[in-house]
């Protein structure tokens, strides 16, 4: 239609070049890339569509409306953000994959049709899983299969469900799907793989933690909000949804309070973060898109900044585990104080960019006729406020003190931390430029007395038991150990019972492989017989029987030949 | 990174006293917010309205917040029983 560059291209030419160019010229060309692909997204008007004919199939490159640019503007703020945040990384590994792995986000954000989404979907597994990788210690690489094989897995699944559902609509346009249309549940799951539902999640917390202190800043801010967008397209108003988003913000956050890597941690709180998108998404309604979709933008910023907070930790003193850490804010105060934003955001204090997205779900729930969920869903927003609010930074910069005197990290992560920070702080106190944004109709004002009131009462007083047990032994210690988490089914059971059913099958094998070696033996014992040492046609001859025998044969043959 | 810690000047939080000082204007600002309920049962200052039932009973909200949080830890503490293991539990892989 229109003569537009799907802004996905400049991405993928751009993380390429930076294979070839060095030094400051990369550091320039990366920044340059998200800024100079925003500025083609200025012009863009819903509507505008790039299609191209490959194979026979008509794929829809770019297709623009209110969703894909609200996912297409937070992609280009979390790449510069992240891109600034890892300027002084000299790895062309991570610095060539993160650009392609936003890109990949970005053209996914854009993608018109399933077949560009599922490519786009693929895109960014194998372009993130060289983040967890780049850490190069072999603990990573195991986990980086581990992250591939599921995140592959993934999409076969979507594939499956992409060509059942071709072949029974006769169309393959990304729009709302619904459970009950041809391979509706396949496509599903597939995007509730990459989403964390419940059992399907354990890829995020086994692996974000493997990754290099900046890859897991890439990591937290596309893959899981890709999904969110495909599901708030194509399954708004799936009732599951509004029960498996509920699983979603509850399950995790028991393991988040006993945890000690604290990435683990905020990868555990993103999980939680993420199932009160989903549960958005599944109430359905406009107020709940919105929610929903709000939600994942000023997730990117604030989990974005608490992955930041730590990987400055992590890079300044090479620990990232809560026993290790503590006291830190006597040296690093400018982080510490960055990552106490970040922490108020995520927990919604109002005048924080959470309180104004999250109350959407919330008020969604109640609006709806969800009151077990809504309860549900305001215990979790406490729990939240104890791992990921209080936890994070209480251990990291506060807590005992460590001994460890590290300076505060490059000022290109001070940067990155401080745009985000001074982003969640003004989305949280003039929301109303993010809600002109959002792509459904609904009307919302989070500041009114009640709420603001009822939540400082329910945080405070969360906040409360948290200090009360802290100050009287009772809250956990940080023990220097790990947690079973649901990856142990794959990582233990499945190789015992593989290794047991070895041991099950072991009579019969050894019984089979006797009877071989019975033959055997018996075939042997019989060329033994006639053909070993002993065997009668292996005797030696004097050469002198011979010479009889051949007379007495000459003497046969001659008396033979007369008669 | 690691330097002497004894010749650092102390902080304010180094103190413990301090820290007491601290916790306790914590507790009196939330019993502050808690009594905000009454001002608004009366209609006073504010006007509480409420979408469920429960939720309009002064100090659901404080209760919510601390018994949620008190039964969050107790719960994560005994799961601890259950999934506890050494750090090196997967290094045979």
């Amino acid at each position: 239609m229109t003569s537009s560059l799907p802004p996905f291209v400049i991405f993928l030419v751009a993380g390429l070049l930076a294979v070839v160019v060095r030094g400051r010229l990369r550091s320039a060309l990366l920044l340059a890339t998200p800024v100079v692909s925003a500025l083609t997204l200025i012009d863009l008007q819903p509507g505008t569509t790039v299609e191209v004919g490959i194979m026979g199939l008509e794929l829809t490159l770019m297709r623009v409306d209110e969703l894909s640019l609200l996912f297409g503007y937070l992609f280009h703020l979390a790449a510069f953000i992240g891109i600034l945040y890892s300027l002084h990384v000299k790895d062309t590994l991570q610095q060539s994959t993160s650009v392609l792995y936003a890109g990949s986000a970005v053209g996914a954000a854009f993608a018109g049709d399933l077949i560009t989404f599922f490519l786009f979907w693929e895109l960014l597994a194998i372009t993130s899983v060289f983040l967890i990788w780049a850490s190069r210690t072999p603990s990573a690489i195991r986990a980086g299969i581990r992250y591939l094989v599921l995140q592959v897995g993934s999409g076969v699944t979507l594939l499956a469900g992409i060509i059942f559902y071709a072949h029974g609509t006769g169309g393959i346009a990304f729009n709302e799907i619904g459970l009950d249309a041809p391979g509706g549940l396949l496509i599903f799951l597939g995007l509730g793989l990459k989403c964390g539902f419940p059992l399907l999640h354990m890829w995020l917390t086994d692996a974000y933690p493997e990754a290099t202190p900046t890859g897991s800043v890439f990591l937290c801010m596309f893959t899981t909000k890709v999904a969110v967008m495909a599901l708030a397209r194509g399954f708004p108003g799936a009732e599951p949804l509004i029960y498996i988003g509920a699983a979603m913000t509850f399950f995790p956050i028991f393991f988040a309070v006993i945890e000690n890597d604290l990435r683990r941690v905020l990868a555990f709180s993103m999980i939680n973060q993420l199932g009160f998108m989903v549960c958005g998404i599944g109430i359905g309604t406009a107020l709940a898109l919105n929610g929903a979709v709000s939600h994942a933008f000023n997730d990117v910023l604030f989990k974005g900044l608490l992955f930041m907070a730590v990987g400055a930790v992590i890079t300044m003193t090479g620990r990232s585990k809560a026993s290790d850490l503590g006291g830190l804010y006597k040296t690093m105060p400018i982080t510490a104080t960055l990552c106490i934003i970040g922490a108020a955001t995520i927990s919604a204090i109002p005048l924080f960019a959470g309180f104004v997205s999250k109350s959407m779900v919330m008020q969604a729930a109640l609006n709806e006729g969800h009151p077990v969920i809504w309860l549900f869903l305001l215990f979790a927003s406490v729990g939240v406020l104890e791992h990921a609010g209080i936890k994070i930074p209480f251990f990291a910069f506060f807590a005992h003190d460590s001994g460890l005197r590290p300076g505060e990290p490059p000022t290109n992560m001070l940067l990155a931390m401080g745009i985000s920070a001074v982003l969640c702080i003004a989305i949280g106190t003039w929301p109303a430029t993010l809600y002109s944004l959002l792509p459904y109709d609904a009307s919302y004002e989070p500041y009114d007395m009640t709420h603001v009131i009822v939540q400082l009462q329910l945080l405070m007083f969360g906040g409360l038991a948290v200090f009360w047990m802290m100050r009287t032994g009772r809250y956990p210690t940080e023990e220097r150990a790990i947690n079973l988490e649901f990856d142990w089914f794959y990582r233990r059971l499945l190789p015992s019972w593989i290794r047991a059913g070895g041991s099950a099958l072991a009579p019969i094998r050894a019984g089979y492989a006797r009877m071989v070696h019975a033959r055997g033996e018996d075939l042997l014992n019989f060329l033994t017989r006639h053909h070993g040492n002993t065997g009668t046609l292996a005797r030696t001859w004097p050469t002198g029987s011979m010479a009889l025998w051949v007379a007495i044969l000459l003497a046969l043959f001659v008396v033979a030949y007369y008669v | 990174m690691r330097k002497a810690v004894q010749t650092e000047k102390k902080r304010f939080l180094d103190d413990p006293a301090n820290v007491t000082r601290i916790w306790r204007g914590f507790v009196i600002a939330c019993v502050a917010v808690a009594a905000l309920d009454i001002l608004g049962l009366l209609g006073f200052i504010w006007h509480r309205h409420v979408n469920l039932f429960i939720e309009g009973l002064p100090g659901f909200y404080p209760l919510w917040g601390f018994l949620g949080i008190s039964m969050l830890i107790i719960v994560a503490k005994k799961l601890r029983t259950l999934v506890m293991r050494p750090e090196d539990y997967y290094d045979d892989e």
